[in-house]
C-alpha cells in the first residue's frame, strides 16, 4: 500500500516534470521573451545584457530546472497581456471554473448514475428505450449549439436565467462564491448544464453496460439462487461491483471538465480559466499558457491518484495480497 | 426405500422452451419425474441435454428468453411453476437451495463470506445480527472450513477453490432447504478436491434429510453418490431409475453407449465403445425417437413414434425395446 | 501393420533436468519497503523423462502440477529456466525458430479447447492448408486440395466439411478438425494438452478411439497431458505422476494402475469415483495441493502424506528405480510403506485394479 503510493507519487512527478518540460519549451520556441520585454530599437549589446541579468543565456538545464523551482511556488513570471503576476490572475479566475465544474459533475453524476442503472435493470421499458434515446441525441450535440439552444429557450425565450457572466459572488479571503447568492446560483445553471451534458450521457452509458454486464455473472445469479431480495442483489452486490470502472472514467471526466470548459466558459461569458486561456492564446500570452498547462496536468494527476486510492476502498482483492492469506492463489 | 413416501417434488410433463426470431424452440421436452424426501436423484446427460434447464426451470431461474412451456413442477404438494415472482423468491434458499459450478465465480468477490451467509441467513430467518453471525460460523464449521471464526471475515479470494465450494455449499444450507439442486458441483475442481466434497454433500444429505437433485455430466459421481439416476437425451428423459441398475445393466441403447463409453480404470484398453454421431442441437430433433439416427437397435416404430417411458429393469426407459410387443420380439439386456 | 509400432528403446523426445521458474516478485519499490524478497513460482523443477518412439507417454496431475509447462517447453513455445529438451538427439530449449523449423515440422501440439485454438473466420480447408503451404508439404492448389481431403478423411470428417467455417461444428467435430490441422505437416510427435477434457464422455470416446487409431496407422508418438485418470490408463503406455512441478512416479499404465507405489499416486486412484459399484468406501483425504508458491520443505507432498516421517520434512527424495518403474518417496525406498489397500476395506478385489499387491 505504502509502496504504491510511493510508486504513484513518483509517477505523478514524472508526469508534472514532462509537461513542465512543455511548458518550459513554449518559453523558448515560441518566440523571444526578450522581444516582448524591450523596444524595438533597443539595441543589440543591451538585449545580450538583458538576457544575461535574465539568466536566459545559461544553459539549457539550468533555466529548466529555475523555471520548475519558480513553479513548485506557484510563480509563473507576468502575463505579457496583463503586465500582472500569473498566479494571481490564476488564482482570480480558479475559484469560477473550479465551480462550474464541480457542479457539472455532480450534476452529472447525480442524474448520470441512476439513470443508468434503471437503464441497466429495466432494458426492455419504453422509458429505458426513451432515456437512452435522449442520451444519444445528449452525446452528439456539439457543446456550443447546446449552448447557443440553452440561451435561447432559458434566457432569451423564458427570460428565466441569465445568459452571460457568474452573477453577484461573495469574497471568501481570496475564493469567491457564486454559491451563496441567489443571483450566482441562477447564473450557474445553464453553463453547469451544457458542461454536464455530455459527461452525463458517458455515465448513462457507462453505468448501464456495466449493470449488465455484472448481472449476467454466476455471484448475481447465485444471489437470486439464495432468495435475496432484488433491492439488494442490485443496490448491494450489482452496483458495487460496477463501481470500479465508473470511478476511473468519472475521475478522467472531471478532469476533462476542468480542462475543456473552454468553450463554455467562452459562450458564456464565464469568468474562469477557459476564457482567461483563450484570451492568453489569442494574444500570445506564454506565461499564462504554460501556467494553464502546468495547474490542468497538476488536477489530472490529484484526480488520477484519488481514483486509484478508491480502487483500495472498493475492491479488497487489492487490499489483501491473496498468497499471504491462504495459499494456492494459483 | 424412498418411492414409497410422497413426493418431495414432481416434475410433469415440463417443457422449456426459447423464443428466438424463428418462432419457439424446444429445449427439454416432456420431462417427467419424482424425488423423495432425503434422495439424491442424479440427472446426467451431454452438454445440451437440457439437465441445467431442468435444475434452472425448478429453482425459477430460467433467463429468458428462456420459459416454461408447459407442465407443471409441484413441491411438497404446492405448486410452484407458476407462483408469482416475490413468492418464487421467497422460496429459493428457503426451500430449493442451489450449488452451482463454479465456486470461483459463485461469490461476490466484493464482500467477505460472512456478510454473504448474514445476509442470506437474515433474509429468510429474520434473525438478529448476532445470533445470524453464529449461525453462519455454525455452518462454515460444518462444511468443514478450518478456523471457520477468524475465515469467516476473509473474502471468497483469500479461499481455494475446494474451501469455496464449501462456503458456497455452506450458502445453500443457510435456511436448511428441503431441496438442493447442485448443478455441476465438482467439475470445476481438482480430483481429490472432487472426493471431499462428494463425501460432504453426502454427509449433509444424510445429517439434514436433504434432497439432492445432482446434475452432472460425470457418470462416476453419479455412481458414488445417487440414489436414482435420470439419464437425459436431448431434451428428454431417456432412462430413470436406481443407480445400480442403471449403471450396471443400462436398459436405453443411449445410456448403454454412454457407459461404454466411459474409460475406467482396470478396464479393457483396446478401442472404447463409441456412438457414432452427435446430439441433435434444440430445434433439429428428428421424429420418434430422438436417438434413432444413431441407434444400432432401431426398428420401424422408432422413426416416427416417440417412445414414452416404459418399466424396464428396475425403472423405466423411454425405448420401444421396451414396449410389451416388442419386448417379446427383440431380446435385450 | 497389425498392431502398433513397437516401441523401439531409442528416445525420440528427452527431457533432462528440466525446470521453469516464473518470476512473481512484488514490483522493486515494494521488496524494498516490507523487506521481501524475490520470488519465484517454479512451474517445473527438475523433470526427467524419455519418451520412446511410437509409444503414448502421459503427464498426469492436479491442476497447477506444471504439466501444461511442460508440453509447452516440450513444443518450444516457452524457453526452460533449467535443463534439457531433445527431439532426436538434437537440443530445442531455447533455440532460435529458424534452427527449429525443422523440428518443428515434426512437433505438433493439440490443444485442450477446440473452441479457442480455431481461427473463426477462416473455412476449415484454409486452416488445414496453413501447416501445408507454411511447410511447403505440397505445391500447387489441386495438390493441397487432395491433402486437405485426405486429412478429413483421415480424421472421420467428409471433404465437403472443407468449405465450412468452425462454429458450424460440435465440439467433437472441432477437436477433428484440429487433429487434423496438427497432421498436416506430417508430425512425428504429438503433444496432446488436455485434448478431451472439454468434451462429453461420449465424444470423448470417439476423440481417443481416433487418436489411437492414427497412431496405429501413422506411428506417431504421443505425449499425453491430462487431469483424468481414467482417460491416461486407457491410453498410455507409460505414465509420469507429477506433484509440485516434480515427477513423483513414473512407470508403465499397467503397474502405475494396479501397484502405485507413491502416496501421491495412490491418493489419486483412491478419488476416483467407483464405476463399477462395489460399494466400496472412499476415504476422502483431507488437504489441498499447496501453493507452488510456497511449496512445502522436504518432499513437498508431506503435509499430506500419511507416512511422511521426519526425514520426509527434511530432504526431498530423488526419483529412483524401484521395481519395473521410478518413484520418488523415501518411504518406498526405506521399505516402510505398508503394502497396498492397507489403509481401506480389502473390498478392492470387487473391481478389476484391486487385488495385487507389490
Amino acid at each position: 500500500m505504502i509502496a504504491f503510493i510511493i510508486r504513484r507519487l513518483c509517477q505523478s512527478v514524472a508526469v508534472m516534470l514532462s509537461v513542465a518540460f512543455i511548458a518550459f519549451a513554449l518559453f523558448t520556441y515560441v518566440g523571444d521573451p526578450i522581444n516582448n520585454i524591450v523596444g524595438q530599437d533597443t539595441g543589440l549589446r543591451e538585449r545580450e545584457q538583458l538576457r544575461h541579468q535574465l539568466g536566459l543565456d545559461d544553459p539549457f538545464i539550468l533555466q529548466f530546472a529555475r523555471f520548475v523551482g519558480h513553479a513548485a511556488e506557484g510563480d509563473f513570471g507576468l502575463s505579457y497581456q496583463y503586465a500582472r503576476p500569473v498566479s494571481e490572475l490564476i488564482a482570480e479566475r480558479l475559484p469560477a471554473t473550479l465551480e462550474l465544474s464541480l457542479v457539472a459533475a455532480v450534476l452529472a453524476l447525480a442524474i448520470g448514475l441512476p439513470v443508468g442503472i434503471y437503464t441497466g435493470l429495466h432494458r426492455y421499458s419504453w422509458l429505458s428505450q426513451l432515456m437512452l434515446t435522449a442520451s444519444l441525441v445528449g452525446i452528439s450535440l456539439p457543446t456550443f449549439l447546446t449552448c447557443i439552444l440553452l440561451i435561447l429557450v432559458f434566457a432569451v425565450i423564458l427570460g428565466w436565467l441569465p445568459s452571460f457572466g457568474r452573477g453577484s459572488t461573495v469574497a471568501l479571503g481570496w475564493w469567491t462564491t457564486g454559491f451563496l447568492t441567489i443571483d450566482g446560483l441562477k447564473a450557474l445553471i445553464l453553463p453547469a448544464i451544457t458542461l454536464g451534458l455530455f459527461q452525463m450521457t458517458l455515465i448513462i452509458r457507462l453505468v448501464r453496460a456495466e449493470m449488465l454486464e455484472v448481472l449476467r455473472t454466476d455471484y448475481i445469479k447465485f444471489a437470486r439462487a439464495r432468495g435475496l431480495p432484488n433491492r439488494l442483489i442490485h443496490f448491494g452486490h450489482a452496483l458495487k461491483n460496477t463501481l470500479v470502472p465508473v470511478i476511473t472514467i468519472t475521475g478522467l471526466q472531471l478532469g476533462s471538465i476542468i480542462a475543456f470548459a473552454v468553450v463554455t466558459e467562452t459562450v458564456f461569458q464565464w469568468p474562469g480559466m477557459g476564457l482567461l486561456i483563450i484570451q492568453a492564446i489569442s494574444f500570445a500570452d506564454i506565461p499564462v499558457m504554460s501556467a494553464y498547462l502546468v495547474l490542468v496536468a497538476f488536477f489530472f494527476v490529484v484526480i488520477n491518484l484519488i481514483v486509484d486510492l478508491l480502487y483500495y476502498a472498493v475492491d479488497p482483492r487489492l487490499r489483501i495480497d491473496r498468497a499471504a492469506a491462504s495459499g494456492h492463489g494459483i | 426405500m424412498a418411492s414409497e413416501r410422497s413426493p418431495l417434488l414432481q416434475v410433469e410433463n415440463l417443457r422449456i422452451a426459447f423464443a428466438t426470431r424463428r418462432g419457439e424452440v424446444t429445449a427439454v421436452d416432456g420431462v417427467s419425474f419424482a424425488m423423495a424426501p432425503g434422495e439424491v436423484l442424479g440427472v446426467v446427460g451431454e452438454s445440451g441435454a437440457g439437465k441445467s434447464l431442468t435444475g434452472a426451470a425448478i429453482i425459477g431461474l430460467l433467463e429468458p428468453p428462456g420459459h416454461i412451456a408447459g407442465g407443471r413442477i409441484v413441491l411438497g404438494g404446492r405448486r410452484i411453476d407458476n407462483l408469482p415472482a416475490p413468492e418464487m423468491r421467497r422460496l429459493r434458499g428457503k426451500e430449493i437451495g442451489a450449488i452451482f459450478q463454479d465456486p470461483l465465480t459463485s461469490l461476490n468477490p466484493l464482500y467477505t463470506v460472512g456478510r454473504q451467509l448474514v445476509e442470506t441467513i437474515q433474509v429468510h430467518l429474520g434473525l438478529g445480527a448476532a445470533a445470524a453471525r453464529q449461525r453462519a460460523l455454525d455452518l462454515l464449521k460444518e462444511v468443514g472450513i478450518p478456523a471457520a471464526d477468524r475465515r469467516i471475515d476473509h473474502y471468497p479470494h483469500q479461499f481455494s477453490g475446494g474451501m469455496r465450494q464449501r462456503v458456497v455449499i455452506a450458502l445453500a444450507l443457510c435456511a436448511n432447504p428441503r431441496l438442493i439442486i447442485a448443478d455441476e458441483p465438482t467439475t470445476a475442481l481438482d480430483v481429490s478436491i472432487q472426493a471431499q466434497i462428494i463425501a460432504l454433500l453426502k454427509r449433509l444429505c444424510r445429517d439434514h434429510g436433504m434432497a439432492v437433485m445432482l446434475v452432472t455430466h460425470d457418470m462416476g459421481v453419479i455412481a458414488e453418490t445417487a440414489d436414482r439416476v435420470a439419464v437425459m437425451y436431448a431434451g428428454r428423459l431417456v432412462e430413470i431409475g436406481p443407480v445400480r441398475d442403471i449403471v450396471r445393466q443400462p436398459r436405453h441403447p443411449y445410456t448403454a453407449g454412454l457407459m461404454g463409453s466411459i474409460p475406467t480404470i482396470g478396464g479393457r484398453r483396446d478401442r472404447l465403445q463409441q456412438i457414432d454421431g452427435a446430439m441433435p442441437r434444440p430445434g433439429a430433433v428428428p421424429p420418434g425417437c430422438a436417438f434413432h439416427p444413431r441407434c444400432r437397435e432401431r426398428f420401424a416404430r422408432c422413426l416416427d413414434e416417440r417412445p414414452n417411458l416404459l418399466p424396464a429393469g428396475g425403472g423405466a426407459a423411454a425405448c420401444w425395446l421396451h414396449a410389451p410387443a416388442e419386448a417379446a420380439a427383440v431380446p435385450h439386456g | 501393420m497389425a498392431d502398433r509400432p513397437s516401441a523401439t528403446a531409442e528416445p525420440l523426445v528427452e527431457v533432462a533436468d528440466l525446470a521453469r521458474w516464473f518470476e512473481v516478485s512484488p514490483p522493486f519499490l515494494d521488496r524494498l519497503i516490507e523487506r521481501g524478497s524475490r520470488r519465484w513460482l517454479k512451474a517445473v523443477d527438475g523433470v526427467d523423462f524419455a519418451i520412446r518412439r511410437g509409444e503414448t507417454f502421459s503427464l498426469v496431475g492436479e491442476s497447477g502440477c506444471g504439466k501444461s509447462t511442460i508440453a509447452r517447453l516440450v513444443v518450444g513455445l516457452d524457453a526452460p529456466t533449467r535443463g534439457s529438451v531433445r527431439f532426436e538427439g538434437t537440443e530445442i530449449a531455447g533455440r532460435s525458430r529458424d534452427a527449429l523449423k525443422r523440428i518443428r515440422r515434426r512437433v505438433q501440439m493439440i490443444f485442450q479447447d477446440p473452441y479457442a485454438s480455431l481461427n473463426p473466420r477462416w473455412r476449415v480447408r484454409d486452416i488445414i492448408a496453413e501447416p501445408i503451404r507454411a511447410h511447403r508439404l505440397a505445391r500447387g492448389t489441386a495438390a493441397i486440395a487432395e491433402r486437405v481431403a485426405e486429412l478429413l478423411r483421415q480424421v472421420k470428417l467428409t471433404p465437403a466439411d472443407g468449405d465450412k467455417y468452425p462454429h458450424e461444428f460440435s465440439g467433437g467435430q472441432r477437436q477433428r478438425i484440429s487433429i487434423a490441422r496438427a497432421l498436416a505437416s506430417a508430425p512425428d510427435f504429438l503433444v496432446c494438452n488436455e485434448p478431451t477434457s472439454a468434451l462429453d464422455v461420449s465424444v470423448q470416446a470417439q476423440i481417443l478411439n481416433l487418436m489411437k487409431d492414427l497412431q496405429r496407422d501413422l506411428g506417431l508418438t504421443y505425449l499425453f497431458i491430462s487431469h483424468n485418470l481414467a482417460v491416461v490408463y486407457h491410453i498410455s503406455d507409460r505414465v509420469g505422476v507429477m506433484y509440485l512441478g516434480r515427477l513423483v512416479e513414473l512407470t508403465s499404465g499397467e503397474d502405475l494402475f494396479r501397484t502405485p507405489l507413491h502416496p501421491y499416486t495412490r491418493l489419486l486412484i483412491e478419488t476416483i469415483p467407483d464405476m463399477a459399484m462395489s460399494g466400496r468406501r472412499r476415504e476422502p483425504v483431507g488437504g489441498e495441493v499447496p501453493s507452488p508458491l510456497d511449496p512445502p520443505a522436504g518432499c513437498a507432498f508431506h503435509p499430506r502424506c500419511p507416512f511422511a516421517a521426519a526425514r520426509c520434512r527434511r530432504e526431498a527424495p530423488a526419483l529412483r528405480r524401484h521395481g519395473a518403474g521410478l518413484v520418488a518417496c523415501h518411504a518406498v525406498e526405506e521399505g516402510r510403506l505398508p503394502p497396498l489397500a492397507g489403509s481401506r476395506n480389502d473390498d478392492r478385489s470387487a473391481i478389476p485394479i484391486g487385488g495385487a499387491r507389490a
